[in-house]
């Protein structure tokens, strides 16, 4: 029974039997029952609660969780106090400690040293912890065995304490063995009281670390070794129990003795190496060492936990901690050196892993400020990416968007470290194919985390092997990022230096890190779609009161007035733009509050009936309407945007209506002109042709009746008389012609014009058989109008030339056509009597001749019945001519546009 | 050329002059009967006013009929012809200056059995006239007379 006091930053355990020891005890206690729990670890944990630790009870039989929390509520008067701030937790060890045979080291590890992390950043002086290990059966016991060793390992340099619970009725000698040696002391419970029974091996190293000046001040029982030759034989045991290496040389550095711990380190039997310079035992690059060393004890110095490289009998390299003491002979004198050495290999292993846990974990940190705090997607995967190289150290990473294409690519969105054009050869897809089947491919089809542990060796890395060795990445590993929908929308892929370079405490970090990665992106997604929303609110708001104010239209926000009888009887104006006071003249000022009848007490019952309408129904109408109080006519565009209310949009539409109202006028005024057209072309077909009959009748029958009467030149009158007759008659024939060329409605067919013109060449030669005249008329020439008109058009043109070659000998007829400048032009070229150009202007106006009656009767009106023809078919006509050489008449038809 | 009855329907005198002196050029000398304007004819056909103790077996073999006439013009009197049963069958050559094509189209919607353009030339216009009455008069059977 006693108490250890130690040097360092000491704490109190609250187990009497205990006393205070230092951070990184870690001890245990072997119990029979639950009150033996109750007894020993609820001060335990009381103590770390007032003492600012942070406290974690993993409990098991006989003492559950339960209990646990039942007994120090009963003990511990703020215990619920602690437990709301979270400082304290209760857990079973099923939650704590996988199930089944194997027990992952490494996980609990990394655990842990999260946990250590954690309870630091919240503010604690440090975990204290106890365990129960009553689960433990044969099988993982080997495996906890070696976990508690590597845990003692980290612990020694933490800021932890930890008590595990060993129920002793299952503990055989052989299992005792090993608590023992794991734990510094162990408890148990004899007589009542509790006792505390101490790990030789630790206590031996305490004594070492404090040069043996410590003295054993009545601490534990089973050290109190009081003669020289128990001590001898005590030390003895701990030369050669003790894992390191321990050594005795001569000042020349010749070895004299070789424990067992040196055998395992240095793989040298003792008779291979007694007698041998310990120089054996140095690196060739570190031979130097040794002689400074020696030199050292020589004067009496220590050399006390140097950090150095050894090297094994195999000439492998290890890294180790050596002190070298000098031996002193009974007088004082320095014959010698101890050199005890420690292979750190795994100590530095887990120091590394240590460090890099940490600095993940600062990775960790900084990324989720990063997070809160970037504005975008991009500065947000950049920074990741740069953190995760810069302060993790990795090679590289990206972040690969997962994109929804044919070739189903994953493409770089934000990359760090030593790309140098890799991802840009790589071309990852996440198809399943040799480019999708590397880690990035892989997570983003499958949705879980993947590695490549070797890019030299993994099959799946042949694509990239070169590219990727040649940067130094030599294994990597792809996480997937989910989206709120639980698709992989992006894969954050990382490459480290080393192979198999991803420990699994590592990897749970990491995929914490993705997980919030992509909470963080889904939340930022949400707020750009929320700024998006609000600025195009905005946007459309400020947009809308522009179009507001600055429209052309006129604009009125109203409210329509009911009557008893819930009837639209007059409309209020709400709110109006600068548009309605340009519209109708009212000011705003004056509008605006009042009603329609106020202020325009004529208005009429129509707006007030429309606009009701649309206010009680819903209605959306457009409509123009006059306003006689304004004078006006207006475009109204009116819906409601609410119950009872109406919008107005309106334009001045008066200058329109006016021109509307002058073009119906015109046009009412040209269908009576017509009318009178009409009827007077009825009245010169019937009733100037009716007298012009009589005229020639009459005179007809003098010349008949009266010939004795007459005498040769009052026959030749007579017959002047009757010519102007048939003459006029003809005249009003090709007057009415030409005013229904005017006014006949068009039909457009299919006309073939070489067989119209063939037929007419036929007639024209039948009532003058005795002319020799040749018709030449180009076959096949069809064209698109009214076959009528056209018809009429060339009888005009062709009966023209037969008239005009009269007095030809060989007269020559040609209908025929040509292309020029785009567009197919038609002639009738004759070679009679031809014109002067200089009278060409008259050649198309009516009553107009150049020729005289007597050689080539004509009214003057065929061809300006031509031009209309061809002109209502949209084309041209002119004609060239020369005295006596013919006249040529061409005329164009423009079929794509007729003339209605 | 028998006793058969030419009914000539004209409110111009000198019309009416010139188609007798057409007619008797042609030698055709059946009794022609003419009304000055389309009540004239009407009364006579259906034996009314004036007309109304003439013979009623008497009906003309033709109608020539002009147009344009004060009162009852020629379309009304066609029509009214064309709805009586004595006169339904009656065959009637509407004689007019017209050329327009809503006459001629209107014209024998209401039943005319022929429509003739008169010509200012007075030869050609005897020739006409001349054609008719030997058609009419000579190769037409006329539609049975009933009582």
């Amino acid at each position: 029974m006693g108490k250890i006091k130690m040097q360092g930053l000491s704490r109190k355990t609250g187990i009497d039997a205990i006393g205070e020891v230092p951070w990184g005890t870690h001890f245990c206690q072997l119990y029979q029952n639950k009150a033996d729990l109750i007894d020993t670890l609820v001060p335990y944990f009381r103590e770390g609660l007032k003492n600012n630790e942070y406290c974690m009870w993993i409990t098991g039989e006989p003492l559950e969780a339960e209990d646990a929390a039942e007994s120090l509520t009963k003990w511990e008067p703020d215990f619920a106090r602690y437990l709301a701030r979270g400082q304290i937790e209760i857990l079973s060890h099923r939650e704590c400690f996988a199930g089944g045979d194997r027990f992952d080291i490494q996980r609990m590890l990394g655990d842990l040293t999260n946990k250590l992390q954690q309870v630091s950043v919240m503010g604690y002086d440090g975990l204290r912890l106890s365990a129960n290990t009553c689960w433990l059966d044969k099988k993982a016991w080997q495996n906890f065995y070696e976990y508690e060793t590597a845990f003692n390992n980290i612990t020694g340099n933490c800021k932890i304490l930890a008590l595990c619970s060993y129920p002793i009725d299952k503990c055989s000698a052989r299992e005792i063995i090993d608590i023992t040696r794991n734990h510094e002391f162990i408890i148990i419970e004899h007589a009542g009281k509790w006792e505390l029974v101490e790990n030789t091996r630790r206590k031996r190293k305490n004594v070492r670390k404090q040069k043996l000046e410590v003295k054993s001040q009545g601490t534990a029982e089973v050290f109190k070794a009081t003669n020289a030759d128990s001590k001898n034989r005590f030390l003895s045991a701990i030369v050669e129990s003790s894992d390191d290496a321990i050594i005795g040389k001569t000042l020349e550095g010749v070895i004299t003795s070789w424990n067992k711990g040196a055998e395992k380190m240095y793989g040298y039997a003792e008779r291979e190496v007694i007698g041998k310079n310990i120089s054996l035992l140095v690196p060739s690059e570190r031979s130097d060492e040794i002689s400074q060393l020696l030199e050292k004890i020589r004067c009496g110095e220590h050399v006390k936990h140097l950090a150095t490289v050894r090297q094994k009998k195999d000439g492998s390299k290890f890294p180790a901690i050596v002190t070298i003491s000098p031996i002193l002979n009974d007088k004082g004198k320095i014959i010698g050196a101890s050199t005890i050495a420690r292979d750190i290999t795994q100590r530095k292993k887990y120091e590394e892993d240590l460090l890099r846990l940490n600095r993940e974990l600062r990775a960790i940190s900084d990324c989720n400020q990063v997070i809160v705090r970037s504005p975008n997607e991009q500065s947000l995967f950049n920074d990741v990416c740069r953190i995760m190289c810069e302060v993790v150290g990795y090679r590289m990473a990206w972040v690969g968007a997962v994109e929804q294409n044919e070739t189903k690519s994953v493409r770089p969105v934000a990359w760090y470290g030593e790309d140098n054009g890799y991802l840009a050869k790589s071309k990852v897809s996440w198809a399943d194919s040799e480019l999708g089947n590397g880690p990035t491919g892989s997570a983003a089809r499958n949705g879980k985390t993947d590695f490549c542990q070797d890019f030299a060796t993994d099959p799946r890395a042949v694509p990239w092997r070169d590219e990727a060795l040649s940067r130094g990445f030599h294994s990597s590993i792809a996480i997937p990022l989910f989206d709120n929908t639980g698709s992989v929308f992006a894969v954050f892929t990382l490459y480290s230096t080393d192979v198999k370079g991803f420990t699994t405490a590592e990897v749970r970090l990491l995929e914490e890190l993705a997980g919030d990665l992509a909470f963080g992106i889904i939340v930022l997604r949400a707020k750009e779609e929320q700024i998006k929303i609000e600025k195009s609110l905005k946007d459309s708001e400020e947009k809308y009161r522009n179009l507001f104010i600055s429209m052309n239209e006129g604009f009125g926000l109203h409210e329509i007035v009911l009557d008893a009888e819930e009837k639209p009887c007059d409309y209020r104006f709400l709110e109006l733009n600068d548009a309605f006071e340009k519209l109708t003249g009212l000011s705003r000022e004056k509008c605006v509050g009042r009603t329609a009848k106020e202020v325009l007490p004529d208005i009429e019952p129509y707006w007030i009936e429309t606009y009701g309408r649309v206010a009680q129904k819903g209605e959306q109408i457009k409509f123009e309407n006059y306003s006689a109080p304004l004078k006006k006519w207006y475009e109204v565009y009116a819906y409601s945007p609410g119950k009872n209310r109406f919008a107005a949009v309106f334009m001045d539409i008066t200058e329109r209506k006016q021109g509307e109202e002058a073009i119906k006028r015109y046009a009412t005024e040209l269908e009576i002109a017509n009318r009178e057209l009409q009827s007077f072309s009825y009245t010169v077909s019937h009733d100037l042709r009716g007298p012009l009959r009589i005229m020639d009748g009459y005179s007809q029958a003098l010349l008949e009746d009266y010939a004795d009467k007459l005498d040769n030149q009052g026959k030749t009158w007579m017959n002047n008389i009757r010519d102007s007759c048939r003459h006029m008659g003809q005249l009003i024939d090709d007057i009415l012609g030409l005013s229904r060329v005017v006014w006949v409605e068009l039909k457009f067919e299919r006309v073939n014009l070489s067989e119209i013109a063939q037929s007419i060449a036929i007639k024209l030669k039948e009532i003058e058989p005795s002319r020799q005249v040749e018709f030449i008329v180009m076959p096949g020439m069809e064209v698109l109008g009214d076959n009528h008109l056209l018809g009429l058009a060339l009888q005009n043109l062709l009966g023209n030339a037969f008239k005009f070659t009269v007095g030809c000998q060989f007269a020559r007829i040609e209908f025929g056509s040509r292309q020029q400048n785009g567009r197919r032009v038609y002639f009738v070229r004759d070679n009679g009597a031809g014109f002067e150009m200089k009278y060409i202007d008259k050649l198309f106006k009516p009553f107009q001749r150049l020729h005289s009656s007597k050689n080539f009767p004509g009214t003057g009106i065929g061809l300006v019945t031509v031009q209309r023809i061809i002109q209502r078919h949209g084309g041209e006509v002119w004609a060239e001519g020369a005295i006596d050489k013919g006249a040529t008449f061409h005329f164009t038809l423009n079929q794509e546009r007729p003339d209605k | 050329m028998n006793n058969k009855v030419i009914m000539l329907v004209d409110d111009n005198e000198h019309d009416v002059f010139l188609t007798q002196r057409a007619l008797q050029k042609s030698n055709i000398v059946n009794e022609v009967v003419v009304a000055n304007d389309g009540q004239g004819a009407l009364d006579y056909l259906f034996r009314k006013g004036k007309y109304k103790d003439r013979d009623a077996g008497q009906m003309p073999v033709v109608i020539l009929l002009d147009l344009k006439m004060p009162r009852v013009d020629g379309f009304e009197v066609l029509k009214q012809i064309r709805s009586n049963p004595k006169t339904k069958y009656t065959p009637v050559v509407i004689m007019t200056a017209s050329k327009e094509e809503v006459d001629i189209l209107k014209g024998y919607t209401e039943g005319c059995n022929a429509f003739v353009t008169k010509p200012i030339d007075f030869n050609q216009f005897a020739e006409v006239v001349k054609q008719l009455g030997l058609f009419w008069l000579v190769l037409n059977e006329p539609p049975p007379q009933k009582q």
